[in-house]
């Protein structure tokens, strides 16, 4: 995994794992920067134990792309534009911003969403989509700018 | 979905093509005010190829059922009789001046 996370420093470019422990909370896991570049090795999330939220975009910084592992969930609720593939094999991963041009693909595990995609989404066979997002009162909308593919369950929340 | 708020129901637009390539499972929810016949519900904002493929459930009381308009509009609807989807015949008898068209029972409901 490659991150390149801006500061107001000057950008510069480290190599973290990200797997969330059960030491960290939800709350400070991401902070202390404003944004982060996912670069060409892509990033990956282990949201194992604890559920994560994400509110800094993450940035075009090559050919990269975001897994998603890990039985709790994670939420991007910023403006997100990497350019490489989401792939979600576990839990969830629930969007209230937007991911750019990325194809988005569940193999297991959850996408929720009333945010919005501008890449394919694809549901595989043990993938499922929440459409509207988590929130059980409120309903909300899913917007693909792309093509949606389901081979999975679905359910309204 | 809830009838209750002004959007009824969780739903998705999607710009491109939209699909169903599996055999998939649609878990639907009331957590509004009691369902009635005729309700109906705009999951999608267009019609899903494919979509018949989709089970619905649970039904939405007992002895009701969701009818899957997936392929037509993108939507469900609450019916208390199931209406038949796939193709049949229609059958025409002439006698003397009556012309009468005749058409399986669990096909009722059709729009031609």
């Amino acid at each position: 995994m490659n991150f390149r996370w801006s500061f107001w420093r000057p950008l510069f470019s480290l190599r973290p794992i990200i797997a969330v422990a059960a030491r960290l909370s939800a709350s400070n896991f991401v902070s202390g920067f404003t944004a982060a570049y996912v670069s060409n090795g892509g990033a990956v999330i282990d949201t194992t134990n604890i559920d994560v939220t994400i509110s800094q975009p993450l940035l075009n910084g090559g050919t990269g792309g975001l897994t998603k592992l890990g039985s709790a969930a994670l939420t991007l609720s910023g403006t997100n534009s990497y350019g490489g593939p989401t792939l979600v094999s576990d839990g969830t991963l629930s969007v209230s911003g937007s991911v750019g041009l990325s194809a988005v693909t569940v193999s297991g595990g959850t996408l929720a969403g009333k945010g919005s995609f501008n890449g394919a989404v694809t549901i595989n066979t043990n993938g499922n989509l929440i459409l509207g997002g988590l929130d059980p009162v409120n309903t909300g909308t899913l917007t693909i700018n792309s093509n949606l593919n389901l081979a999975g369950n679905i359910s309204p929340n | 979905m809830n009838k209750s708020l002004t959007q009824s129901n969780d739903a998705a637009v999607v710009t491109g093509s939209l699909a169903v390539t599996g055999v998939g499972t649609l878990t639907l929810n009331n957590v509004g005010p009691a369902l009635v016949v005729g309700d109906r519900f705009q999951l999608f904002n267009k019609p899903v190829v494919n979509g018949s493929g989709l089970t619905l459930s649970p039904a939405p009381a007992t002895g009701w059922y969701w009818q899957n308009n997936f392929a037509v509009d993108g939507s469900v609807s609450v019916v208390n009789t199931l209406v038949a989807t796939n193709p049949t015949n229609i059958v025409s008898t002439v006698s003397g001046s009556q012309f009468t068209l005749a058409w399986p029972a669990d096909h009722l409901g059709w729009r031609l």
